[in-house]
């Protein structure tokens, strides 16, 4: 025993190790999110205070206007309100669709161009058949659609990953661009000699979603927190959402346990890309009436990846962080109309910011640092208060 | 072939080696940083870094010099899009390799930071109430070709009708490409990338590799960034040119795949995705024409390509075509 010791002693402890950290609790990892949140905003805060010269309070007021309305101002908060709502249910819903993928440790990039498509395939039954179909076949044939097509662009990476093991990152990245091109394809048919294109079947209205509470996308966000919730439980409670997480956990586990893993694969990968498609014909149906391949997605399936993962699944976080992403875009954007410092550019950085906080964070959640000599103030500790017994 | 069509063609031909350029360097830094197995999709985001800050430092010298001199405008914008562009690469390589987190939510979180700073950086440098700005003598500078503006003939008007930029590019892609194949470092590099758990085991440094693979890579991709503002779009910035430069990162990504992670690929791989970009605005040469909306469905041809090029990867499963095996997993030498 005492050689070991002394052949320890010669060994140089390093100054920092790391180790798995497997049991923190609920309420620690919380804390050093929020803490991890506060340091992130307060960088925030620097850059805005370098940049505009404004305070953390004004900056803090200004973003808060902006995305629930000024306080005491009822018209404000509620347009401001509506709109934070539409926005944000989309990118949850665009989160949701991502999960089962995600869970699966299947690498769903392509989000932004399964929306576009499913956009696109509404778009195209409202525009060239709202003559021939009538009242609710319409509608029927136009949510059909972008199921279809959502859940089109789903299979064909998974099909191709399940079978040859063919990277889909990189597969559902470049169908993002395939699709935004298509779109492009169709938006320049149908803008003819204009300048931009004008809504589809401006002066009939048809297809449109009808106004409840005075919107027409108030369908839409009943539908994405509805599909939430139904995630959530299929996830949790379906033999579907167990063998989902046993092939996220391991293939081999999986294939022991007789799951057809291929199928899942496809499976999941239908069900992620139907839900994108879902989104993006609502968007057409309630919210834009027409197609763009930079604004009728708008880059928030880019950004429900890292809602989905930060979230871990977790359907309560999504809502926060979606809640959070909001505040930052519609707050910088308001910003931006007060400031022209803050015009152009600045709330991408501030939102870049955030997120490399709450990314970064994760580690101190997920591993514990210990610093050199750490055991032996432990050990000595332990000493003292266990020498009287 | 009458005169009109050759000169047209020439003239295909140029802009898409230029175009090829641009993506090869963004491109070739992410085939570095891939090696190693990092996988960054911040890669159009330190596009946009590399073109802002060497645009505006070559900018803002132009201005204030009295006489700027050639030498030094190109050594503060390539400096400027290098160095800005590998601080970025650092801030990803903190971020997944020492803090271990996720690569591909990292990457998209700098690629929405990298252009939101790039029009932020372009916004200041830009005077007040206008959109666009240009720096004429850098642009005179990096387009300055070996023709210097003679006739010259077919021959020379294909091959010798670039900046220096470009055929620093090739350059670079024989330089990485002796680099991964004949060099220890390279060797051990790659070690890094296919089994870092191997590679530690054989005395490596993973997180060494890890950490320089990928800020010199960015700082590559970078000089792309600053070659489209400086030359490819006539030495002007606007945040449409932020816009563009994010998008041909994207195609870049995909030119790794095209080339099945082989630097020399890259060179030809390149020059192809640029003929097919431009092919719309010259498809007149085969007698052709096109409408707008046909237009965008051409410009999809590069990535279609690339999904064919990954399919074949994977269903031909040969060990020298493929990635790198680790790419996209961080590595925990505890975890196992």
């Amino acid at each position: 025993m005492a050689e070991n010791t002394a052949v320890h002693k010669d060994i140089k402890e390093p100054l920092l190790r790391i180790e798995k950290n497997a049991g923190m609790s609920k309420w620690k990892a919380m804390g050093i999110r929020g803490i991890a949140l506060v340091l992130a905003l307060l960088v925030c805060g620097i850059f805005i205070n370098a940049v505009g010269g404004l305070s953390l309070g004004e900056a803090f007021r200004q973003m808060w206007e902006g995305t629930f309305g000024v306080i005491g101002n009822a018209r404000s908060i509620e347009i401001r309100c509506w709109n934070t709502a539409i926005f944000g249910a989309k990118l949850l819903c665009i989160a949701v669709a991502l999960t089962p993928a995600f869970r699966m440790r299947f690498w769903n990039i392509g989000a932004e161009g399964q929306v576009l498509v499913g956009a696109l395939a509404t778009a195209i039954v409202m525009h060239d058949f709202s003559d021939s179909l009538r009242g609710p076949a319409l509608y029927i044939v136009m949510m059909v659609v972008c199921v279809l097509a959502g859940s089109l662009w789903g299979f064909i990476p998974a099909y191709f990953k399940a079978k040859f093991g063919t990277n889909e990152t990189l597969f559902t990245l470049m169908m993002n661009y395939v699709a935004m091109k298509m779109v492009d394809c169709f938006y320049n048919l149908w803008k003819g000699k204009k300048s931009s294109m004008e809504a589809i079947n401006m002066d009939t209205h048809l297809g449109y979603l009808p106004d409840v509470l005075n919107h027409g996308y108030t369908i839409n966000i009943i539908v994405f927190v509805l599909l939430a919730v139904l995630m959530f439980f299929y996830l949790k409670k379906t033999k579907h959402g167990f063998e989902i997480a046993v092939v996220g956990e391991s293939q081999n586990t999986a294939r022991y346990a007789g799951i057809n893993v291929k199928k899942v694969i496809i499976r999941t990968m239908i069900l992620s890309g139907a839900i994108c498609g879902i989104c993006g014909g609502l968007t057409v149906a309630g919210q834009s009436h027409s197609i763009s391949s930079e604004t009728t997605a708008g880059g928030y399936g880019f950004t429900a990846i890292i809602v989905a993962w930060l979230a871990q699944f977790n359907t309560l976080a999504m809502i926060a962080i979606s809640i959070l992403i909001m505040f930052l875009e519609m707050g910088t954007g308001q910003l931006g109309n007060a400031y022209p410092a803050f015009a152009t550019g600045a709330g991408d950085v501030l939102i870049g910011l955030v997120l490399f906080f709450i990314i970064g964070c994760e580690f101190f959640v997920r591993y514990r640092l210990i610093f050199r000599g750490a055991a032996k103030r432990a050990e000595a500790k332990a000493a003292k208060g266990g020498e009287p017994a | 072939m009458n005169a009109d069509a050759l000169a047209n063609l020439i003239n295909w031909i140029n802009r898409a080696v230029i175009f090829g350029t641009v993506i090869m360097y963004g491109s070739l830094g992410e085939l570095l940083t891939e090696k190693s197995g990092n996988m960054n999709l911040g890669t159009p985001g330190t596009m946009c870094i590399g073109g802002a800050f060497g645009f505006a430092g070559a900018y803002l010298y132009e201005i204030n010099a009295e006489n700027p001199s050639a030498y030094l405008v190109i050594l503060i914008g390539l400096l400027c899009a290098f160095g800005s562009a590998a601080l970025a690469g650092l801030l990803f390589s903190f971020i997944t390799t020492t803090l271990r987190a996720n690569q591909n939510v990292t990457g998209l979180a700098l690629t929405t930071f990298g252009l939101g700073l790039a029009k932020f950086i372009g916004m200041i440098i830009i005077p007040e109430g206008t959109t666009t700005v240009k720096a004429k003598f850098a642009n005179e500078v990096f387009s300055r070709t070996l023709l210097h503006g003679q006739a010259g003939s077919t021959f020379s008007k294909i091959f010798f009708n670039y900046g220096f930029m470009m055929y620093l590019a090739i350059i670079t892609a024989i330089v990485l490409h002796l680099f991964l194949t004949r060099s220890r470092k390279g060797l051990n590099l790659r070690a890094v990338g296919e089994n870092p758990a191997t590679a530690d085991a054989m005395g490596i440094n993973v997180s060494r590799y890890k950490y320089l693979a990928t800020v010199i890579g960015s700082g590559i991709a970078g000089l792309g960034g600053v070659y489209y503002i400086l030359d490819y779009n006539y030495g002007g910035w606007s945040t449409q040119a932020a816009l563009s430069i994010q998008a041909l990162g994207w195609l870049a990504l995909a030119l790794v795949i095209f080339a099945i992670w082989k630097p020399l690929n890259t060179i030809w791989g390149s020059y192809v995705f640029g003929v097919f970009y431009w092919l719309f605005n010259f498809i007149s040469v085969f007698g052709l024409k096109v409408t707008s909306a046909q237009s965008s469905l051409v410009e999809a041809v590069p990535y279609v390509v690339t999904i064919f090029v990954l399919i074949l990867v994977s269903v031909r499963r040969s060990r020298e075509n493929q990635g790198p095996a680790a790419l996209g997993l961080s590595y925990f030498r505890e975890e196992r």
